[in-house]
């Protein structure tokens, strides 16, 4: 049986104008998460609700896992103000995650802003899961191409530690102050239409603002392409009790036009979605 | 800890709050079921509901608001889905039906009555998110008809949960009372309203939703402290109810027994946390029994 758990902040770091990286001491919750999934952590006692963050990192051996927020509201400014050794009380890890691509198919992940954080770990999980003999994939299989969208270059987050295992983001900006000028939808339809994406032998991996992950569903149905998004929503309970965090389907009328973004997502099939 | 309402006995009088905790499936994971004095169902209709578009919640001071709109399966899929894994479930399973008119909650306590595994009925009388839910629901009339019909078509305790949104919610339980209803929910939710000052928006896609949480306690204490006062059968107290102590506080007002909901979006294992704090604060009072707490309110 699961339960709430209070993990200890490690560090906290700003990483740019309102957004923090959290390191927080938990074992479970950093031996059992996995991509997609999210933490839901309530902020301080006078909180009545709890806040959903993706899971940004994880380490098993050292029991931690990473978070990556902006402060919107009270909640989050008070989680970057928690202080080194201080806890929160964390229920986790919930929701689906990404799944593997089937072979022959190459995973993009396309995240804007802070929707980057779970493509990050699940860049690592590819790489480790596909580099095992058994599953018999190439490298290039093994190596997601990791676009990532951006306002301007100053809110530009560059996820940590991809380097090291050969993934370089390709970066798509507003502004045009970093790399492609224009949404990171519009890169991947650049990189569709000059053939280094080829949608037959790709599965594309989105997360970010909910009006991109619309664009996002709408070019990869174009193109035929397979399209897991993951979506966000104001979660009051996270575990699927409050139905609150819904997002439309196209299931007609019935009990089934509304799915649970905590528990029935927060990944979905983009083809399932009406946005 | 054990109390007895209607004949039947719950292993506590912290119970779950319909439409808090599903149909079980979820609560399992984070909650011993055999420490859990009943699990009270999401409401069920006799037809499939879609519910409202998101948004459906939004935090408050001290509360939250909610128009969720009674998204579930509808009755048959609940038998076949549902109620097989509540039987199996170690607590006992009180289902909440809802309708539209008086005929569709006599055709679900009929159907009710004759499937394994419930163990009592509660009429939702009470949802401000749908049409004419509070309309019927606060005119005395309509609920003596409503209770006196489904009393005759059903050999199940029957719980009624009536809503606060009325100028008499005393009124409201006697008519219940005095038609064969074996106890009293309250309170349900208030109705409420969240406008962001920068669209001009209501919060809500529904414009107005349920408001619940630590902010209606006081009404709901009041409730339960006039409505036990006026009636003979037990009332279940529900309303903000986050601690032992707030627990302790409505059997002192005259309930039997409480409902937990808000609290277990915050935590899913808040009626088992109760359910502990409430059994130290008897013992601190040398207490043996919850009952002997209720309606000790010294006035």
């Amino acid at each position: 049986m699961n339960h709430p758990r209070p993990a200890a902040l490690l560090w906290t770091r700003q990483v740019a104008r309102d957004v923090f990286h959290q390191r927080f001491a938990e074992p479970y919750i950093a031996r059992h998460a996995r991509a997609g999934q999210f933490v839901h952590l309530l902020p301080g006692t006078r909180h009545l609700f709890r806040r959903a963050l993706s899971v940004y990192a994880t380490d098993a051996k050292a029991g931690t896992f990473d978070v990556l927020h902006q402060v919107l509201g009270e909640g989050t400014r008070c989680l970057s103000q928690l202080k080194k050794g201080q806890t929160v009380d964390a229920l986790g890890p919930l929701g689906n995650q990404f799944l593997v691509p089937d072979p022959g198919r190459r995973a993009i992940l396309v995240g804007g802003g802070l929707g980057m954080a779970p493509l990050r770990l699940f860049a690592l999980e590819l790489n480790q899961k596909l580099t095992k003999r058994s599953s018999r994939r190439t490298a290039l299989e093994r190596t997601p191409i990791l676009l990532l969208g951006t306002r301007t270059s100053s809110l530009a987050i560059a996820p940590f530690e991809l380097g090291g295992i050969g993934i370089r983001a390709s970066w798509a900006s507003d502004d045009g102050s970093r790399g492609f000028h224009g949404t990171v939808v519009a890169l991947l339809a650049d990189q569709i239409a000059d053939g280094r994406i080829v949608p037959e032998q790709s599965v594309v991996y989105g997360c970010g603002p909910e009006p991109m992950m619309a664009g996002l569903a709408s070019l990869c149905a174009q193109h035929h392409l397979p399209c897991w998004v993951s979506l966000e929503r104001s979660m009051p309970c996270g575990y699927g009790v409050c139905m609150g965090c819904v997002i439309r389907t196209q299931n007609g009328t019935g009990y089934e036009t509304f799915k649970r973004v905590c528990r029935d997502g927060p990944v979905f099939d983009s083809a399932q979605i009406v946005f | 800890m054990q109390v007895s309402i209607a004949g039947v006995t719950f292993a506590t009088p912290i119970w779950t709050a319909s439409g808090t905790a599903g149909t079980g499936e979820e609560i399992e994971q984070w909650c011993d079921p055999e420490k859990l004095g009943a699990m009270v169902t999401k409401s069920v209709s006799l037809k499939p509901r879609s519910g409202h578009p998101y948004p459906r919640t939004v935090e408050t001071a001290g509360g939250m608001l909610n128009c969720i709109g009674l998204q579930n399966k509808g009755i048959e899929a609940f038998i076949t889905d549902e109620l097989p894994r509540l039987r199996r479930m170690l607590t006992r399973a009180v289902i909440n039906i809802v309708g539209e008119s008086i005929e569709d909650y006599v055709q679900l306590a009929r159907r009710l009555n004759d499937v394994e595994g419930v163990d009592c009925l509660e009429l939702n009388l009470s949802c401000p998110n749908v049409a004419r839910g509070i309309d019927q629901g606060s005119d005395p009339m309509w609920v003596s008809q409503c209770v006196h019909d489904v009393r005759s078509a059903t050999r199940l305790p029957l719980f009624v949960k009536i809503t606060p949104n009325t100028n008499d919610i005393v009124s409201l339980a006697r008519a219940a009372a005095d038609n064969g209803a074996d106890a009293i929910s309250a309170i349900n939710t208030l109705v409420g309203m969240a406008i962001n000052h920068n669209t001009f928006k209501p919060r809500l896609s529904n414009i107005t939703g349920g408001l619940s949480g630590p902010a209606i306690k006081p009404v709901a204490l009041a409730a339960v402290y006039k409505i036990a006062r006026a009636v003979k059968i037990p009332v279940i107290g529900i309303g903000g109810i986050m601690t032992g102590i707030d627990a302790a506080e409505f059997l002192i007002a005259g309930a039997s027994a409480v409902q937990v909901g808000t609290a277990l979006f915050r935590n899913p294992t808040a009626p088992i946390q109760i359910a502990a704090e409430l059994a130290e604060y008897l013992r601190s009072k040398g207490l043996a029994h919850a009952s002997d707490l209720v309606g000790r309110v010294a006035v």
